[in-house]
């Protein structure tokens, strides 16, 4: 804003449209104060107190040290952040892929475009039914395929081989959520006018240079707006690994939220969970200014 | 070296529209050459073949003898400035002149070399490391004319670069569009419907009416020997005023006028146009009486916006002086046997000029 307008006192007199500003704001204010700002002030508060529940105790930063300086905080770290990362990435390509197809004047595009909705629509835990059926041990047909092809002979528990379990939650998590970079992708490659391609044909590019120079340029933001969004909800995903695994085998699926949950629900230890949200937190909260500073993502592409 | 564009019974179709109809047309090897005509008569949609971004329905393109008809656009030696220019907005203008160099694979001294030389020529050396959303519409068609020749094309298209621009930036334009086409040894396909543009520029002007050629001539000719009476209103401004006579013996007869016609003149009804420019007050035997409506005046001269008397149509007369003439008055304007040409009912010259002496000349383009 160029120009600074005198604020008239809200208590002044109340014209209609005052009125309307009122009544439009109120609501959303105490909507935030009461479920999103007050339930993050009462966990940051509760993060410096043993057995907060009980006979509270204040332990200043003890939770935290203490979780700092356990073994599992980092192997659970490096999890989530494993998962996260190639979720959203994996979703990004699987969904610029198919993007790029339904752009194109291929026979069959709607109908494609309409199937990559379903697995978004779908709940989570009918997903979660669907994978584990497909990659069961004894019934699942990925495992028949492959041992009517002769490329294994034991059947393989996908998710419950140490190796496999995360690979496994990964691959149906794209299933899931690749359709959300795919829309976006669509949208945003539907916007790029064809005089683009035509002058760079013109000029002589060849398929992958015009992708180079004018489709790439032309999803950027809409790539960084992907990994931010899509990696943070990954980040945060508790639904699909805990309906899956659990976090086992032996932890290898253990993310920060499924530690989270552990220790607060099934340990009680609320102190340690309230702290261990709030780390998650800050280190969002740090992710997302770094990507803003570095990546500028909204020096979008303009005409 | 300049390339001799041939458009062999050039065909294209859009379901059931079509666009060009059949068109033949050769381009000599450097020419400048206008595809003009209202919006809709297939200028674009030529242009747009020769390209080789729209695939013809049926013919042929030939450059030098070669027929190009299905090679790619990245195999044709060609260059397009585009109407809306399309600009990479994510470049700077230095990258988007030096584009297609890049592509070539020109190493980027001399790319950089060559994109400053042709900055240099389209005055525009000062903005090249500027993106183009900051340039004005006239800055950002110069990038796109650098981006065009900086690659030294065999033929350079231009796409009606300068409709979306004011009248003293077009000014400005078609004369660097002109010293181009005079450093580059290329031939120009320049497609506008503004026919001021076609007649000032052009070595070649097609004047092109739903999806064919009308006449394919030099300017002068279009505007002296029009083929037609549509060829004859649409080059010219005002536009030529067009009058229905009805023939009686030897004579075409409106009112109480009429004028001598040439001897094989066997129609029942013809038709008349007279230039503005050609019009005086009392004038020649072409004569009109008219009701004078708007005087505009254009410095040197004045446009006469009148209504004839005998069936109320609409003409406009070009006067050097104005002096003792009022909206209101009534006037008789005439021309002189030479200065008309004379269409038949359906549009097509059968004369230039009525001299009944000299016998009528049609020359078809």
């Amino acid at each position: 804003m160029s120009t600074i307008r005198e604020r008239a006192p809200l208590a002044g007199h109340l014209d209609s449209a005052r009125l309307f500003l009122l009544a439009a704001l109120v609501p959303l204010g105490l909507f935030f104060t009461l479920l999103w700002f007050g339930p993050v002030v009462y966990t940051v508060v509760v993060s410096f107190f043993a057995n907060p529940l009980g006979e509270a105790q204040f332990v200043a930063v003890g939770n935290y040290v203490g979780i700092l300086l356990s073994e599992t905080f980092w192997l659970f770290l490096q999890n989530s952040v494993v998962f996260a990362v190639s979720t959203t990435l994996l979703s990004l390509v699987v969904g610029l892929g198919f993007a790029l197809v339904v752009d194109e004047r291929v026979a069959g595009r709607d109908t494609l475009r309409t199937l990559m909705i379903f697995p978004y629509l779908l709940p989570t835990v009918v997903v979660v039914y669907l994978w584990t059926l497909l990659l069961d041990q004894n019934l699942g047909l990925v495992n028949r395929i492959l041992a009517e092809t002769g490329l294994i002979t034991d059947p393989i528990a996908f998710f419950a081989t140490v190796e496999l379990a995360m690979p496994s939650i990964v691959v149906a998590s794209v299933w899931k959520w690749g359709s959300f970079a795919f829309f976006i992708l669509l949208a945003n490659l539907q916007a790029i006018p064809d005089a683009y391609y035509e002058r760079a044909k013109v000029h002589g590019a060849s398929p992958y240079q015009q992708f180079r120079d004018v489709t790439f340029p032309h999803l950027r933001g809409a790539i960084l707006l992907i990994l931010l969004v899509r990696g943070i909800w990954m980040f945060n995903k508790f639904d699909i690994i805990w309906l899956t695994t659990r976090g086992g085998p032996v932890n290898v699926t253990t993310t920060l939220p499924i530690d989270i949950y552990d220790r607060t629900i099934r340990a009680g230890a609320f102190g340690e969970g309230a702290a261990l949200a709030t780390i998650m937190f800050l280190l969002l909260a740090v992710v997302g200014v770094v990507y803003f500073l570095v990546l500028t993502p909204e020096a979008e592409v303009t005409d | 070296m300049a390339t001799e564009i041939t458009l062999d019974s050039l065909r294209k179709e859009f379901g059931d529209v079509v666009a060009v109809d059949d068109v033949d047309a050769t381009f000599d090897a450097g020419d400048f050459v206008t595809l003009v005509g209202p919006s809709g008569c297939g200028k674009t949609t030529t242009l747009r073949m020769i390209a080789g971004l729209e695939t013809p329905t049926d013919g042929r393109v030939i450059f030098d003898g070669e027929d190009v008809t299905d090679e790619i656009p990245q195999r044709r030696p060609i260059s397009i400035v585009f109407q809306n220019t399309a600009l990479f907005p994510h470049m700077t203008c230095r990258e988007n002149i030096g584009y297609g160099l890049k592509i070539e694979g020109v190493p980027k001294s001399e790319r950089n070399e060559r994109v400053e030389e042709a900055a240099a020529l389209l005055q525009i050396a000062d903005q090249l490391d500027k993106m183009p959303g900051e340039l004005s519409g006239g800055q950002r068609q110069r990038v796109a004319l650098g981006a065009a020749f900086v690659e030294d094309p065999e033929v350079l298209l231009l796409d009606e670069p300068m409709s979306d621009l004011d009248a003293k930036l077009k000014e400005e334009l078609r004369v660097e569009i002109q010293q181009l086409h005079r450093n580059l040894d290329a031939t120009m396909v320049y497609v506008t419907h503004d026919q001021n543009e076609a007649m000032t520029m052009s070595d070649r002007i097609a004047l092109m009416d739903t999806g064919h050629i009308e006449q394919y001539s030099d300017p002068e000719t279009l505007f002296d020997r029009p083929v037609s009476e549509y060829a004859a209103t649409f080059v010219g401004t005002p536009t030529t005023n067009v009058l229905p006579y009805t023939v009686e013996g030897d004579r075409a007869v409106r009112g109480d006028d009429s004028v001598p016609l040439p001897a094989d003149v066997t129609d029942d009804a013809v038709r008349i146009g007279v230039r503005p420019q050609f019009l005086d007050v009392g004038g020649g035997p072409v004569s009109v009486e008219i009701d004078v409506d708007v005087i505009e005046p254009l410095g040197v001269e004045y446009v006469v916006h009148a209504t004839e008397r005998v069936d109320g149509i609409e003409m406009d007369v070009v006067l050097d002086d104005v002096s003792g003439l009022a909206p209101g008055d009534t006037v008789r304007v005439g021309a002189a046997l030479d200065d008309v040409y004379l269409f038949d009912t359906d549009g097509n010259v059968l004369a230039y000029g009525l001299d009944p002496e000299s016998p009528p000349e049609v020359e078809q383009g």
